[in-house]
């Protein structure tokens, strides 16, 4: 977890942070970091998807998680840069995970730090609705019966 | 002048082409050369990613050199020599 953050060329430049990798970070440890960005922060809200285990009744197996790993990032960036302006948050994370990923795992994560609640979770809705919307990762989901790349649902 | 166009397709795009990556030579800089010269490449398939014009189809997103373009401005692209053109379905992530 260190070593992205330390390395992570956003945070040096505009204090952002986008993830895309097989492995996401300690949930615990990113709320401790944003909470460190500034002593307005009134409030963090929390967003973290995980895999269901079931598809029209089938038995989800696991997911399969592609991603345009240079052009994700850049997404993910500016959908931060557009929610601060939006709703002046102080800052944000999103961390989406890529590969396999088995039922219950947590996939993404978007937190949302703000002086108050209402444009935290204003924030937050608008996150990852575009996160899902216009971010380009798939997902492939394998149950027991079949193998199908989900379809956008916007 | 001869120019040469990295094309790279993701995810389902990828599966039902059964092609992941593919040079494609074009003559000038036009976007539309480039559904032309794939057209050739990819036959009856084009039809997955471009209709009878050889319009790109809706539901799909194009970047050029890891930029997003708006299908409304593929036609005011110019592609040069080594550019790379991702093709890819809408995003179905989260």
């Amino acid at each position: 977890m260190v070593t992205w953050w330390i390395l992570c060329p956003y945070h040096l430049v505009d204090e952002m942070k986008v993830k895309i990798s097989k492995k996401l970070d300690n949930l615990q440890s990113l709320i401790n970091k944003v909470k460190e960005k500034s002593k307005e922060i009134g409030g963090i809200a929390v967003f973290v998807g995980t895999v269901r285990g079931t598809f029209k009744n089938e038995k989800v197996l696991r997911l399969e998680y592609e991603a345009h790993e240079k052009l994700a990032p850049k997404v993910l960036k500016q959908i931060i840069l557009d929610l601060k302006k939006k709703y002046g948050i102080i800052d944000a994370v999103i961390e989406h995970k890529t590969g396999t990923a088995k039922v219950g795992e947590d996939v993404m994560y978007v937190l949302v730090a703000s002086k108050h609640r209402r444009e935290a979770f204003q924030a937050l809705i608008e996150a990852v609705d575009r996160i899902k919307r216009e971010t380009p990762i798939w997902k492939k989901e394998i149950t027991e019966g079949s193998a199908h790349w989900v379809e956008n649902q916007t | 002048m001869e120019k040469i166009i990295k094309v790279k397709f993701y995810a389902s795009l990828r599966e039902m082409l059964n092609v992941n990556k593919i040079e494609v030579k074009i003559e000038n800089s036009k976007f539309i050369s480039l559904m032309e010269k794939l057209k050739e490449n990819l036959k009856d398939k084009i039809n997955l990613i471009a209709d009878e014009k050889l319009r790109l189809k809706d539901n799909l997103m194009i970047s050029v050199n890891n930029n997003l373009v708006k299908h409304s401005d593929l036609n005011k692209i110019e592609l040069k020599n080594g550019d790379m053109v991702d093709f890819m379905p809408l995003p179905s992530g989260g």
